[in-house]
């Protein structure tokens, strides 16, 4: 058996045990009559109770047009926002590719809720400037209507996007650019001939990830589509864990549910290998020495400059500036002049004297760099096994790899519970902080895959071969040609894992007990207590948290360059 | 049968309160059981208040019995309790020896056989404290009207179940997504003339909520004028100065949270005597002191004089086989009824 084999062997066991396995527990719950893994007897009453129910079409529909609508903003705004940071003479674009986590590190549902304070159409700020200046009679905008949904999710997903997509940019060869130029194309034409295509891998996987998290997630639909009964299929995952009538929650119905997410999935995943069958034709990274040289934007440069501002002032000041305000209040209220009044520090005070928060802080800390290094670790090593050393058996790695995000996280937890309290005496991680991880480890993964997978393909195979020829070992090849490729990969997945574990939420509440307590559960106390200017002062130190991981990280890699 | 929950008397309360009082055996009992739990380790509480406020309650309970450690386990809302629990149990885990939750989610766990029973009449407590073997009644969730005091005058805040229903309401009121407080009340007003009312409240749409929090917040933000919510889940809005008011409407839905021992438990008895002790006078003040939540028997806590004078109604824990399928109709009227709220 060769190395990569047994690498392969080796790696398809473990993500049999973190994914297959609780995956198969998610599934064997659809057929369970009381809905729990281990309930006895067998049914079908699940998929039709779930598949054959009224309104089911009608959900169906609304939750696709919610998904493929963020999906589709995402990727627009996405695609744009890279090419101008990663590949132009964008002024300030360092400062830009900063920032454009830092909504990230928010947790949803206080960013879905900033947007209400801004967009409601009764108390939303921008909707009472807009009217009061240009003297209209109704709000321009409605953040509860469809559109404003997809509006809000597709902003959401922008900052995931654009680390999608900033390696692959980064890896692009500038020389194709510069003939197109020389040629007389114009700028636009670039974008639209060159780069794009160039780029399809990395669009293509970041459109079938933008497209399945907009299918499961909740906090969008949960807190802007629910008050107007507006549902799409995640509310009704809500509905059926949270709030069923019969006071347990239904897990029978979500695992039926997930066989559609997953069938969705595969389909996606096909599509994507489809799009991207014709590996060579993506091929920027070759042995021919290239010096990443920004494309000069010309007469482009300042309205370029004003768009991508207007971006980031939607996009990250206006809901940070809520979230602020928010943190600054004693109650909820909507950012006015005559509320001045009432800024306080006291939640600020309060968190940072809440005797929880020590631990609360350093057990998220460990955590989320645990799983952030976790993914980039078994991400980049499913990636170089299944596109660069194309091993037996790669699809069904990748299949593996990308499966989880088909499923609610909480399902993810559940499964997990079952796992941990079967194999408590050999490995006793439930109620610790490491259960944690292995969800995390386990929902993240599929970024992982998708980010590293794509920047891969970039790669031409002449670079590993030039090593081979000059005697260097696999590993060696590894260590010295690909691992340096595809460090930009590996980093945005470090920085992404780490950005999302500091604020996930849903498992850690299901895998809470007294000694793993992280921030985002302690930001849900005060949420869920009745406090939401509490929690929104929680948000502000997480994204502060965040922002200086993000620096840390720039410093410490900008030092491992220079050395 | 519809119950109604009489406004407590100084009688009752006697009869209710201390139950550690009453009876030189049911105090030998609870001695005996405190003797028992002291040597089993701490108690393990899941209940869904933040921790930070449940640990007042802990340590309320450790001054009266010192020799016993109380830990608290927050639930995060909603069916995650019985979820735990259920697979807790099923794993062999140890599990929560004491919890605090609503009917529809101790009574299929009882369903299931994983919890304890006990005789709490022999421990001094009264049947409408302890209505079934596996409950003892904790404390009582109290649905009131709210509104934003700036946005409607007193005189025209909704006092009635009916105003809700004046025109001028239309897509500015918010409600709870569980339809909790119309089960209660179709113990009084029957299935039917609820079903009616809800159909009629959702004509004029309102906005639906995860939770009586966020509910309350956005009453107080102005997000919507005024709505159904819960008296302890408006508290944390109002104590900070929130534009926020509530009315008790007549008749006045309840939902009572009872405690309850999952078999699974390794400190039962020690479960036993905190479920004990939160019926108390002592126990439900250091409670509601610590969440705004109080036990309407006990008539020494705000909820009970919250409740005076009004008719509080609720759905019998032990009739819960036949509440679910009322909560499944009721939600779907609420859920379906209606288009999406206008949007000004």
């Amino acid at each position: 058996m060769t190395l990569d084999r047994a690498v392969a062997l080796a790696l398809g066991l473990l993500l049999c045990w973190m994914v297959a396995a609780p995956l198969g527990l998610v599934l064997l719950s659809a057929v369970r009559p009381g809905g729990f893994p281990l309930d006895p007897g067998f049914t079908t009453a699940n998929f039709a109770a779930v598949y054959l129910a009224p309104g089911f079409p009608e959900l169906l529909g609304t939750t696709l047009a919610f998904a493929a609508g963020s999906t589709a903003v995402a990727l627009v705004l996405g695609t744009l926002l890279a090419w101008a940071i990663e590949r132009t003479d964008l002024p300030g674009a360092a400062l830009f590719r900063a920032l454009v986590i830092l909504p990230m590190a928010t947790p949803p549902v206080l960013l879905a809720i900033g947007w209400t304070m801004l967009a409601s159409p009764r108390i939303g700020v921008l909707n009472r400037v807009l009217q009061d200046t240009l003297g209209l009679s109704a709000a321009p905008f409605d953040v509860f209507s469809l559109g404003g949904m997809v509006f809000v999710e597709g902003l959401s997903l922008v900052p995931t996007t654009v680390l999608m997509l900033a390696p692959a940019c980064r890896n692009m060869d500038p020389s194709f650019e510069e003939a197109a130029l020389a040629s007389g194309a114009s700028r636009l034409r670039v974008l639209r001939r060159i780069v794009l295509p160039l780029l399809l891998p990395a669009i293509a996987a970041a459109a079938c990830f933008m497209m399945i998290v907009s299918l499961v997630v909740f906090d969008v639909p949960g807190t802007l589509g629910l008050p107007v009964r507006r549902f799409v299929l995640s509310t009704q995952v809500f509905h059926w864990i949270s709030e069923s009538p019969g006071g347990v929650p239904e897990y029978g119905k979500v695992g039926a549910l997930a066989v559609l997410f997953l069938a969705i999935l595969l389909a996606l995943g096909a599509l994507y290998r489809r799009a991207t069958r014709r590996a060579a034709a993506f091929r920027t990274v070759g042995g021919k020495a290239f010096r990443a040289r920004p494309m000069p934007l010309g007469t482009l440069r300042w309205p370029v400059f004003t768009c991508v501002s207007a971006y980031f002032v939607v996009a990250v000041v206006l809901p940070l500036s809520v979230l602020v305000w928010s943190s600054l209040m004693p109650y909820q209220v909507a950012p006015s002049r005559a509320a001045l009044a009432l800024l306080t520090l006291e939640n600020h005070r309060d968190f940072l004297a809440n005797g929880q928060v020590a631990e609360a802080a350093w057990n998220s800390v460990v955590i989320a760099l645990v799983a952030a290094t976790a993914v980039a670790a078994l991400a980049g090593l499913v990636a170089w096994l299944v596109v660069r050393r194309r091993v037996p058996g790669g699809a069904v790695l990748d299949a593996l790899a990308f499966a989880p995000i088909a499923v609610p996280g909480v399902m993810i937890g559940v499964a997990l519970i079952y796992l941990y309290l079967a194999t408590g005496p050999i490995l006793p991680v439930y109620g610790t902080i490491w259960i944690i991880v292995i969800a995390y480890a386990t929902q993240y993964l599929p970024f992982g895959t998708r980010l590293i997978g794509g920047s891969m393909i970039q790669l031409h195979p002449e670079l590993e071969e030039a090593g081979r020829t000059s005697g260097a070992s696999e590993a060696r090849i590894l260590r010295r040609v690909t691992l340096p490729l595809v460090a930009p990969a590996l980093a945005a997945t470090w920085v992404w894992v780490l950005a999302h574990a500091l604020r996930e939420l849903s498992s850690a509440l299901l895998l809470r007990s007294f000694d793993n307590m992280t921030v985002p559960t302690l930001l849900w106390d005060y949420w869920s207590g009745g406090e939401p200017t509490r929690a929104a002062a929680v948000g502000v130190w997480l994204v502060l948290a965040v922002l200086g991981a993000l620096l840390l990280s720039r410093l410490v890699g900008r030092r491992a360059v220079d050395a | 049968m519809p119950e109604e929950i009489a406004v407590p008397t100084r009688r009752t309360m006697l009869l209710a309160a201390p139950a550690l009082l009453l009876g030189r055996s049911a105090r030998a009992q609870v001695d005996a059981l405190a003797t028992e739990a002291a040597g089993l380790g701490p108690v393990i509480w899941y209940e869904s208040t933040p921790s930070d406020l449940a640990n007042q309650v802990a340590a309320a309970f450790g001054r009266r019995y010192p020799r016993i450690a109380l830990r608290h386990v927050r639930d995060s809302g909603g069916n995650a309790m019985s979820a735990r629990i259920i697979q807790e149990s099923q794993g062999g885990a140890r599990t929560a020896d004491v919890a605090t939750n609503s009917a529809s989610v101790f009574w299929p766990l009882a369903q299931r056989g994983l919890l304890e029973g006990a005789d709490w009449a022999a421990l001094g407590a009264t049947p409408s404290m302890a209505p079934t073997p596996y409950s003892l009644l904790a404390t009582a969730s109290v649905f009131v009207l709210l509104s934003n005091t700036k946005l409607v005058p007193e005189a025209e805040a909704p006092a009635g179940w009916d105003a809700l229903l004046e025109p001028r309401w239309r897509g500015r009121i918010g409600v709870w997504q569980r339809t909790e407080p119309f089960v209660s009340l179709a113990a009084l007003w029957g299935p039917e003339r609820v079903a009616d009312y809800l159909g009629r409240l959702s004509a004029q749409l309102p906005f639906l909520f995860p939770s009586t929090f966020p509910l309350a917040q956005q009453v107080a933000a102005g997000e919507v004028a005024a709505g159904v919510g819960i008296y302890h889940a408006a508290l944390p809005a109002i104590s900070r100065g929130a534009p926020l008011r509530y009315l008790v409407p007549e008749p006045a839905p309840i939902s009572s949270l009872y405690s309850f021992m999952p078999k699974a438990g390794r400190n039962r008895p020690g479960g036993k005597l905190f479920s004990l002790w939160l019926a108390t006078e002592e126990g439900a003040l250091a409670y509601e002191a610590a969440t705004g939540r109080g036990n309407p028997l006990i008539a020494a806590t705000r909820t009970a004089q919250l409740l005076a004078g009004h008719t509080s109604v609720e759905q019998k824990p032990e009739d819960a086989d036949a509440t679910l399928p009322l909560i499944e109709r009721y939600d779907a009227i609420l859920r379906q009824t209606g288009q999406a709220a206008p949007s000004k």
